[in-house]
């Protein structure tokens, strides 16, 4: 009855629509299956964070209220009274971290497997765009709960282009609309966090991923075909095993965001002066200290080279393309890394002020009976990964089974 | 080829497994989805609002406009020579808007589908179902106490 009842709905659906393609293009997508193949996982688990940061955010738009004199109220009243709005702003804001550490790795694993040579120089260059914009993302929301940090973090960053000379000041009246950061700075970066950022991100992911359905995935630099033990689907294996990862980010996800809720800080007083030893995200600060431990040109013109040494590379390194490992671009990026590693603990170490922690009086958190819950959702992910563990071997097994009977039919 | 039947039952029971797995967490994130985005939580109206003689004292045919909590109250004073003082909350009893008092006609009135209301709160003509709701009221200590519910009064 059941079956019947839907292989009727299929069967209207298919009238309409011929999904035979599709379905053939489903069942042709495979992932290569070799020692790395784990890293295949890191652009998967990067898109599943971007749709939950698109979720939460939708939610916390229900209740932001962007303007200077609201928004740091708004932000208050999510934490505060909303029902489970700590949960949401503070999955939004571990959320935003964990996404931007996630890039970082798919970033880190391309270029370590030298995978944006050809022909897939147009994915890296996407990439790279996406990348920027991410940052974009996590600039221009930092700034939307108004808070003191915030504000400061966003009159310095919004001051870096100023050194441009020509356009400089240009872009940065552009950036603040204004000659400084005010209630108009916060509602055009509010715009460009809920509109003008995901637009542009959302189209470019789409030729991001589509480039990758037409190539398909690539193999690191130096691996011979025959080290790739197998072919697995996609859907049927590989996204099972995506799944697992997904489930494990919200899990750690959920256990961040009950354990350091999000913080709200102080709301910003442009008469207040900059409170002492202000840092930006983490993920700014060694361009931060780029900027303060060297003269104010070099910084820049460091910061910008790299960029652009990063966004051209797969036109830089042409041995990669023949299948050679060049033994400057490592040396390069190792130095490259090895700077961005000492500035970022340089900048980490030094003392600097945190948002004053005070304690969350919200009705719906609870330490003691969110443990309970947080427990219960662990015992669900455990349960569901379990089981997909299992599916996948099983529909591996499966597959194999069909693989053998076809080579004896070949044979016989 | 054909795959033995042990298989096919296995995946079965492996994909039912699954969806109950992912229904649960499915209801682990309903629960406090709904509530934020429902904003579901116990706000009662006020128990009753104090009013000074400043806020109610009004000459004859003259109303007034206020909140109580996030209900719209009006209050009125009918002309000489009632000169009573009535308080109705001021929603109409159609489709919501918010009512107002007509000096000229001496009626209440609500302009989104014409409904008009006499002062005491009856349905004179349009589309509103049911007459006004009025506020429960007292004097006490020079203040004039509202409340909707009547036993609310003696807090």
């Amino acid at each position: 009855m059941k079956n019947e009842l839907r292989a009727r709905i299929g069967a209207w659906f298919q009238e309409r629509i011929d999904f035979a393609p599709v379905l053939r293009w489903m069942s042709k997508k495979t992932v290569p299956s070799h020692r790395q193949s784990w890293i295949y996982l890191l652009g998967g688990a990067a898109l599943f964070l971007f749709a939950l940061q698109l979720a939460s955010g939708c939610l916390l738009m229900l209740y932001y209220q962007p303007s200077e004199s609201c928004a740091h109220e708004s932000v208050r009243r999510i934490m505060l009274e909303v029902p489970y709005g700590w949960l949401v702003r503070s999955l939004h804001v571990w959320g935003a971290n964990l996404f931007i550490a996630v890039v970082g790795l798919h970033f880190l694993s391309v270029l370590a497997t030298r995978a944006y040579r050809r022909p897939r120089e147009l994915t890296w260059v996407s990439g790279m765009v996406l990348f920027l914009l991410a940052l974009g993302f996590g600039f221009s929301g930092y700034l939307l709960p108004w808070n003191e940090l915030a504000y400061f973090a966003t009159r310095v960053g919004t001051e870096i282009p100023a050194i441009v000379p020509g356009i400089g000041n240009l872009v940065v009246h552009l950036l603040r609309g204004g000659e400084q950061v005010t209630g108009d700075t916060l509602t055009r970066f509010f715009a460009a966090h809920v509109m003008i950022l995901p637009l542009g991100f959302g189209l470019i992911l789409l030729g991001h991923l589509l480039l990758i359905q037409v190539q398909g995935m690539g193999l690191p630099l130096g691996l011979t075909k025959h080290a790739v033990k197998d072919q697995r689907p996609f859907f049927s294996e590989f996204l099972l095993a995506d799944a697992c990862v997904w489930l494990l980010l919200l899990g750690l996800l959920a256990t961040l965001s009950l354990f350091l809720p999000a913080e709200m800080g102080i709301k910003a007083d442009p008469l207040q002066p900059a409170p002492q030893g202000i840092k930006p995200e983490w993920y700014f600060l060694f361009m931060f200290q780029t900027l303060k431990r060297l003269p104010e040109g070099l910084g820049v013109a460091l910061l910008a080279l790299g960029a652009g040494f990063l966004l051209l590379l797969p036109f830089v390194d042409r041995s990669a393309a023949r299948e050679k490992s060049d033994r400057r671009i490592t040396a390069l990026f190792g130095v490259m890394l090895g700077y961005c590693l000492v500035f970022e603990l340089w900048a980490w170490l030094a003392p600097g002020t945190g948002h004053a922690r005070e304690p969350l009086t919200a009705e719906t958190y609870d330490l003691h009976g969110g443990s309970v819950s947080l427990l219960l959702l662990w015992c669900v992910i455990g349960f569901l990964i379990i089981y997909l563990r299992k599916l996948l071997h099983q529909n591996t097994r499966i597959r194999k089974l069909y693989q053998v009977e076809e080579a004896a039919g070949h044979h016989g | 080829m054909k795959l033995e039947q042990s298989h096919l039952e296995r995946r079965r029971f492996l994909c039912n497994m699954l969806g109950g797995g992912a229904a649960a967490l499915g209801a682990c994130a309903a629960v406090p989805l709904v509530r934020y985005a429902g904003n579901f939580r116990r706000l009662p109206p006020p128990d009753f609002l104090a009013l000074d003689k400043a806020d109610y004292d009004l000459p004859p045919g003259k109303s007034r406009m206020l909140m109580y909590g996030t209900v719209p109250v009006l209050l009125l004073r009918t002309p000489l020579p009632e000169s009573e003082l009535r308080i109705f909350v001021a929603t109409c009893t159609h489709l919501n808007c918010t009512v107002g008092y007509r000096e000229a006609e001496n009626c209440i009135f609500c302009a989104c589908h014409e409904g008009y209301y006499d002062t005491a709160g009856r349905v004179l003509s349009g589309p509103p179902p049911q007459p006004l709701r009025t506020f429960f009221s007292k004097f006490k200590d020079g203040k004039l106490i509202i409340a909707l519910e009547n036993e609310n009064l003696e807090k």
